[in-house]
């Protein structure tokens, strides 16, 4: 996914901009492509974590299946929720299809032996096993897939575009020309999020605490060093609105 | 996400490099550990989809093993299952019964032994007669000095030697435990293990246990810094004063 815009707009959000009386870019392209990355997994996370599956529309995927297992690094998989078993049977000429469960992990070791179509998940396979051995021939299986990497390509900050028509009222889609979530995810969540992530360098932690408390005891001994600790208007931006 | 990024996700939250770092096979070894933490964290809460890479299942024959000394492939983190199967093989394979074993601490496996050993009633038709019994499994950790790891050995307490020595039959003992991750590594290029969506968590619980290990001090243990030259004086407990 092309995160050119994002990128844009998370510098604005972070007031990360280079301009005559700033210094520079604080945050390299490539720290913000790579913590955009990370908040959209933590987002997709929370999502499959606390069953919020509705969010996650974008990434249900099908794939019909020939035979009885398959690695799952070849679906790109993340979580199957329903898999439809195809069985071979002989005297019904047509393959029956029968509905069954996924088990993870130490739950597929538990129903291993009950007899019920089911599919096992163990480490990186999945398998799919019958009421007797050997009868499952393919199987339908639904899943979600990872969210579309995002990545930066040719990033040009525009602010005010040099030919007027190519700004192109047409298409209200500005961010994207893929997306792995509905749009306004984007904007209210996974930008916000990336904002907060990289915004733990900026805010005052414990570490820094510690730091800005050596300049005041700093100022307690030499009263004549006018060190300003909260000259930094943006961090009270919040608080003026 | 490459072994890399998480360094360099860890450097970006610190906001290190200025006054404070840690070295390289601290920081690793920091990783491995937040690595472990988070793993505990999803297994508590009952989640095993973002650890399901190091689901290990294991199908092992113990017909002829000894039954204190099952060497597993993997050092053991978690146990998840352990079902024990007894087949007959004298024509076929039929599948006698299946159960699950409890699991008891090492130290108790002993006090939980075989109550009867009645061979003779095991011959008309163990089918019916073994079914009904208990068995109880445990695990030990050791140290492998030769090829410098962990071994895990698994210990079981069942009542099917008699059974066993008469032949015709085959005892199958299926593991399924977590396993503990691969030492992260940046030279070896050994990054995380557990699934994308929660590696940026393992990132930062890294980062906020080095920053802990900084701002609380932990690394200034000593009443007296050993560069200083002086003498550290002990009491009697051993403990420098």
């Amino acid at each position: 996914m092309n995160g050119d815009k994002l990128l844009s707009n998370i510098r604005r959000r972070l007031r990360d901009y280079e301009a005559i009386n700033k210094q520079g870019l604080f945050w390299s392209n490539e720290i913000i492509r790579l913590f955009m990355n990370q908040a959209q997994l933590v987002f997709f996370n929370y999502c499959l974590k606390e069953g919020k599956h509705h969010l996650l529309t974008h990434l249900i995927k099908t794939e019909y299946i020939a035979g009885e297992s398959i690695a799952l690094t070849a679906l790109s998989y993340e979580y199957a929720h329903a898999a439809v078993v195809n069985i071979a049977d002989i005297i019904t000429a047509p393959t029956i299809y029968r509905p069954s469960k996924i088990y993870i992990g130490a739950e597929s070791v538990a129903f291993e032996h009950i007899e019920h179509y089911a599919g096992h998940i163990r480490g990186g396979d999945l398998t799919l096993k019958g009421s007797t051995s050997g009868d499952v021939i393919s199987f339908n299986i639904g899943y979600y897939t990872y969210p579309d990497t995002i990545r930066i390509t040719g990033h040009k900050e525009v602010i005010i575009p040099d030919v007027y028509e190519i700004m192109d009222e047409d298409t209200p889609s500005y961010i994207l020309d893929y997306h792995s979530f509905d749009e306004h995810i984007y904007n209210d969540v996974i930008l916000p999020l990336t904002m907060v992530m990289l915004g733990q360098k900026e805010t005052v932690n414990q570490r820094e605490y510690k730091i800005l408390k050596g300049y005041v005891d700093l100022n307690k001994l030499f009263p004549s060093m006018q060190i300003n600790i909260n000259r930094s208007e943006d961090r009270f931006e919040g608080i003026k609105q | 996400m490459k072994p890399i990024e998480v360094l360099h996700i860890i450097r970006t939250l610190l906001d290190s490099g200025r006054e404070w770092y840690l070295n390289l096979p601290n920081v690793e070894q920091l990783i491995h550990d937040s690595q472990i933490k988070v793993i505990e964290y999803y297994l508590r809460i009952g989640e095993e989809r973002p650890i399901r890479p190091l689901f290990v299942y294991e199908n092992i024959d113990i017909t002829t093993t000894s039954k204190n000394l099952i060497e597993l492939q993997h050092p053991l983190l978690e146990p998840r299952n352990c079902v024990l199967s007894l087949y007959k093989t004298n024509i076929g394979i039929i599948e006698l019964y299946n159960r699950q074993l409890a699991y008891v601490p090492p130290h108790k496996l002993i006090s939980y032994n075989s109550i009867s050993n009645n061979v003779s009633n095991l011959v008309d038709d163990p089918s019916t007669m073994i079914a009904q019994r208990l068995g109880y499994w445990t695990y030990k950790q050791s140290w492998d000095v030769s090829n410098q790891k962990d071994i895990t050995t698994v210990e079981i307490n069942d009542h099917d030697n008699a059974l066993l020595l008469m032949g015709g039959y085959r005892l199958n003992l299926e593991i399924g435990y977590v396993r503990v991750p691969n030492k992260f590594s940046i030279e070896n290029n050994i990054g995380l293990e557990v699934t994308k969506e929660i590696q940026y968590e393992v990132a930062a619980v890294a980062a906020e246990s080095i920053n802990n290990m900084d701002v609380l001090e932990y690394e200034r243990g000593l009443a007296a810094p050993p560069e200083s030259g002086a003498r550290v004086t002990l009491d009697k407990t051993g403990r420098p004063i």
